[in-house]
């Protein structure tokens, strides 16, 4: 038995904690933003490390990949908006306030005592909580075989607390109702038609990546069955192909005010449910499924799940309003303002720096 | 052969670390991705080096889409990223620069 | 000691010289983000030791690899990156020379 995994679990920890304060602690939002990328891919060793690889992968995919894209999105557009504006009333992405920094020794002291009592008795109590046999593995591991697929994580997921993966996707089909409802900007990305054919570059990687990222979605659905994989890992690459496919200018955006992206988008709601209707009907209880048809049924909810799941992040990456422009749709809308902060005034006029000269 | 891999994905780490302090630095945005694509890079190598160490062939899935989401999330910033400088002025002013076939 | 054994040693100590090799120019890479001062050296320096690094990682860990599609796996994902990690380079420094950052003038 060597020291060196405990090295390297060493050093993936003191590494999320640095890259934790140094996050929480710059000034700086997109060098946060870098940051929240990097915690991710170290998270993502931490869980590996952990025996973890489905939680690895789903935090490479989603915590790493698809939230570090729309990170860099809500920048862009924090960003524009503090534009042509002094310090004191930009937008949020640096912090102007210097008083933080007049903080005496002494409360700065008891600050960080008060916090080390705190982290030290939070740390006492999980070293001396005492040790309970894990029930839930036993549990999963007796009832495996009549879940229809091997994969314990997968059956946990998809047939023993079925309903909450159910609740997961309507949390994710709430998010695009509410992006859509913020759905203005979206028409930027679309009327950008410069953009598309500038990057022959980019166009020939997102011909290498796309059928790549798009077979390793379907193979990640696919062995989510038995093996490491599932409908959320798989669902991000497909998304990070379709954003590449986007960018590219391969495809036109997806907005959600398009009847076929909301078909999509609720897909895997509607598959669910019905198939937990099914089941209702079949055995009398909801989402348990029919004895014999459990495999077929995870596959299809899984599938499903995929499809959603891609098209739904697109749309949240696509579709949240980019840059602040002067549409003359908005002002018949909306002539005194809207709530992204576009401020326009009664004749028309945008009041904005960049806009002015 | 285990120890070895498992020591080198130790070193691989301890480089990335050291690289992140670009990410402090900047200045730029850019030299900001520069380090996260870094990260990207070496985090493969580290994730194929304990697929072996540890023997978990999974790890090898979590490498590849290590490799695929580096990719979108850099697309990302070049497409959406860049915001603090000459916006406006960007199209005129370096489609020269550009077109002039660059510098050598 | 049996041919095999002979044979499996030599195995090993070629993947260790790979993968060392490896790590060797991973190491270099940083540095080069670390010391060059300019964002174009910078992503010089990522772009292409840390892609070799990769690729000789690669050829050690692939040496030892149990089977060929885990062979063949290894060196798709080399391969992929390779060619992400041009293009993206790419990107960010023709986006960089778009956004005004002015390369460094020889001293």
């Amino acid at each position: 038995m060597s020291a060196l995994p405990w090295i390297l679990d060493g050093v993936v920890a003191l590494l999320l904690i640095g890259l934790a304060y140094r996050l929480l602690d710059t000034r700086d939002l997109f060098e946060a933003t870098v940051l929240y990328i990097a915690f991710g891919l170290t998270l993502s060793l931490a869980w590996v490390r952990l025996g973890a690889a489905d939680l690895a992968l789903a935090e490479a995919a989603l915590g790493a990949g698809v939230t570090g894209a729309l990170f860099l999105n809500a920048y862009q557009r924090l960003a524009r908006r503090g534009e042509g504006r002094t310090d004191e009333e930009s937008s949020g992405l640096t912090v102007v306030d210097d008083r933080v920094d007049e903080v005496s020794p002494a409360a700065a002291l008891a600050s960080y005592g008060v916090w080390g009592l705190i982290a030290g008795g939070l740390a006492w109590v999980l070293v001396t909580l005492p040790a309970r046999d894990p029930i839930l593995p036993v549990l999963v591991d007796a009832a495996l075989e009549d879940a229809g697929v091997s994969n314990p994580i997968t059956a946990v997921l998809l047939n023993f607390r079925a309903y909450d993966t159910l609740l997961e996707i309507v949390v994710l089909v709430a998010a695009m109702v509410g992006v859509w409802s913020l759905d203005r900007g979206s028409r930027e990305f679309a009327r950008n038609p410069a953009d598309l054919g500038d990057e022959p570059i980019l166009g020939a990687l997102s011909r290498l990546v796309v059928p790549l990222a798009g077979l390793t979605a379907v193979y990640l659905t696919w062995t989510g069955a038995y093996a490491t994989g599932g409908a959320f890992q798989a669902g991000a690459l497909a998304a990070g192909a379709g954003v590449l496919l986007v960018a590219a200018g391969f495809m036109r955006p997806v907005t959600s005010a398009a009847p076929f992206t909301r078909a999509l988008g609720v897909l895997a709601l509607v598959v669910f449910t019905v198939v937990g209707l099914v089941s209702l009907f079949w055995t009398g209880l909801f989402l348990d499924y029919p004895p014999g048809a459990e495999y077929g049924l995870i596959l299809l909810v899984e599938g499903a799940l995929t499809v959603s799941i891609a098209v739904i992040l697109v749309e949240l990456f696509v579709d949240v309003p980019a840059i602040p422009e002067d549409d003359p749709g908005l002002r018949v809308l909306d002539p005194t303002g809207d709530p992204l902060g576009r401020v326009i005034s009664p004749d028309g006029a945008f009041i904005r720096g960049a806009e002015e000269e | 052969m285990t120890d070895f891999f498992v020591g080198v994905a130790v070193l691989l780490l301890i480089t990335v670390a050291a690289g992140l302090i670009r990410v402090a630095r900047g200045p730029s945005p850019a030299d900001r991705m520069v380090a996260a694509q870094l990260f990207g890079t070496t985090g493969v190598g580290i994730l194929l080096l304990l697929s072996e160490g540890m023997d978990e062939p999974a790890l090898r899935d979590v490498a590849l889409v290590f490799a695929l989401l580096a990719v979108v999330v850099s697309v990302a910033f070049v497409k959406r990223g860049w915001v603090r400088m000459g916006l406006d002025e960007e199209s005129e002013a370096d489609r020269d620069s550009t077109a002039g076939g660059g510098p050598r | 000691m049996t041919a095999a054994s002979t044979g499996a040693m030599l195995l090993n100590l070629v993947t260790v010289l790979l993968v060392s090799g490896g790590a060797f120019f991973f190491a270099a890479g940083t540095a080069g983000l670390l010391r060059f001062p300019d964002v174009y050296c910078r992503l010089h320096a990522v772009a292409k030791a840390d892609n070799l690094g990769l690729g000789l990682v690669v050829a050690g860990v692939a040496i030892q690899a149990g089977s060929w599609t885990a062979r063949l796996q290894l060196v798709l994902t080399w391969l992929l990156v390779l060619a992400s990690a041009s293009v993206v380079c790419h990107l960010l420094a023709r986006s960089s020379l778009r956004q005004g950052v002015r390369p460094v003038e020889e001293p």
